[in-house]
């Protein structure tokens, strides 16, 4: 602990430097403040936490039926050998990774302990694999773009209001800007890099592939040859898929539920790695701000055996002249 | 009535789930209703109105954002971007 005054010469006059009760008070007094502040933060960043976490987990489902309903289409194409090579989107392409767009997942609003920190040099490290002028940022939070303004890597776009409260209709458009800057050939590869979630304690930055959709393993990397469209061979009606074969009617077409299936599962993954990261925000905030309360008791405590201990000194001195000051008299 | 189980789902949270008499969905080429044993289907929504029967056969009308309609085996799901429910009169 750093004690203003420490550099007087005699060991007396250093003690009672040290020793100013009225200046421990006042520190006493400011730092119970801070304890209250930091106290009250992260009351309110648990209570956040909770509520985002509800929500993370309300938003699960839509995003597994988006996916349920994607692999049943890719069944579709891979039950039937006539449907297959309707299966095309320029979204399931594999291209060469030329120039990408890193979609960066930042808070708008500090006092989240290292949240920020990690999550941007995670993202340097990334930045730093691709040539100058190939990797461009797309910032979600204010903080991402403080950091990333004064740096050397172009930022296409940035979405500073999100406030903590992902919009589906906001991420659509956002998504809609994404696909249409990676179909124009701007982009060859968009990834998303955020914070995951894994519980109140335990969260890490990780980077994801948006653009173009990773094929599954079980995917078919490229059509199968339509052997069986051979003449003579009469393709079914409806096409198979699902678990166990069940014949499935597709409205209009496997095509077009595919065109419009896709973004929204791209829209849907952005909506939910964006409630991970908030909630992530909230409980790193949370961390931290226990922190600097559990710092601010400690701190009380110390200042506090200061203070006792330079009231018993002010006690002892006073005793002292009083003593000192009754002898001289006598003698 | 044979009933058949609905879910509705949407980013936010499963707006409903329950059994249901019958539905009227907003298809892309123009609406069509689903009853119990509907053969397997997935379907492309436009934004329109929804309506499902329950199983008392009173009717709800609900407005609905673009979406889509999977029905398998007598669990029917409703996936939309927003749902907003009609005063029902």
């Amino acid at each position: 602990m750093e004690i203003v005054g420490a550099t007087h010469a005699s060991p007396v006059q250093y003690k009672m430097a040290v020793l100013n009760y009225r200046g421990l008070l006042g520190r006493i007094r400011a730092a119970q403040k801070t304890q209250q502040i930091t106290k009250t933060m992260q009351m309110v960043s648990a209570s956040r936490l909770k509520k985002s976490h509800e929500k993370l987990v309300k938003s699960k489902p839509y995003f597994e039926k988006v996916t349920e309903l994607l692999s049943h289409l890719q069944d579709v194409g891979r039950g039937d050998a006539c449907v297959a090579p309707t299966m095309f989107h320029p979204f399931l392409d594999t291209r060469q990774e030329k120039s990408v767009a890193l979609v960066v997942v930042t808070s708008d609003r500090g006092l989240c302990g290292a949240y920020n920190t990690n999550i941007i040099s995670f993202a340097e490290v990334l930045l730093e694999k691709y040539p100058e002028g190939k990797a461009e940022l797309i910032l979600i939070g204010k903080k991402g773009d403080d950091y990333f303004k004064k740096r050397r890597w172009p930022i296409f776009v940035k979405y500073l209001d999100m406030a903590g409260k992902p919009d589906f209709l906001k991420i659509s458009q956002i998504t809609d800007h994404l696909t249409e800057s990676y179909l124009s050939g701007r982009f060859d590869a968009v990834h998303l890099i955020y914070t995951a979630y894994r519980s109140a304690l335990s969260i890490k930055p990780i980077s994801t592939k948006l653009l173009p959709l990773e094929k599954e393993p079980s995917l078919p990397q490229t059509p199968p040859t339509p052997s069986l469209t051979k003449e003579g061979v009469t393709p079914p009606l409806y096409p198979k898929g699902r678990a166990g074969g069940v014949k499935t009617y597709l409205e209009p077409s496997s095509q077009e539920i595919l065109n419009s299936l896709l973004p929204n599962f791209i829209a849907s993954k952005i909506y939910v790695s964006l409630v991970e990261a908030f909630t992530a925000e909230n409980s790193a905030r949370m961390i931290a701000m226990k922190n600097a309360t559990d710092n601010a008791k400690e701190m009380i405590r110390n200042l506090t055996l200061l203070r006792n201990k330079a009231r018993q000194a002010a006690i002892t001195k006073e005793l002292l002249e009083i003593v000192t000051a009754g002898e001289a008299l006598k003698g | 009535m044979t009933t058949f189980h609905l879910t509705i789902v949407t980013p936010q949270e499963v707006f409903f789930m329950g059994e249901v008499g019958a539905i009227v969905a907003p298809g892309q080429k123009g609406s069509f209703g689903v009853l119990a044993n509907h053969a397997p289907l997935i379907a492309n929504l436009t934004a329109g109105v929804f309506t499902l029967t329950t199983p008392e056969l009173t009717k709800k009308s609900y407005q609905i954002g673009e979406g889509f309609l999977d029905v398998l085996k007598n669990k029917v799901t409703l996936l939309t971007t927003s749902i907003f429910s009609f005063s029902t009169t």
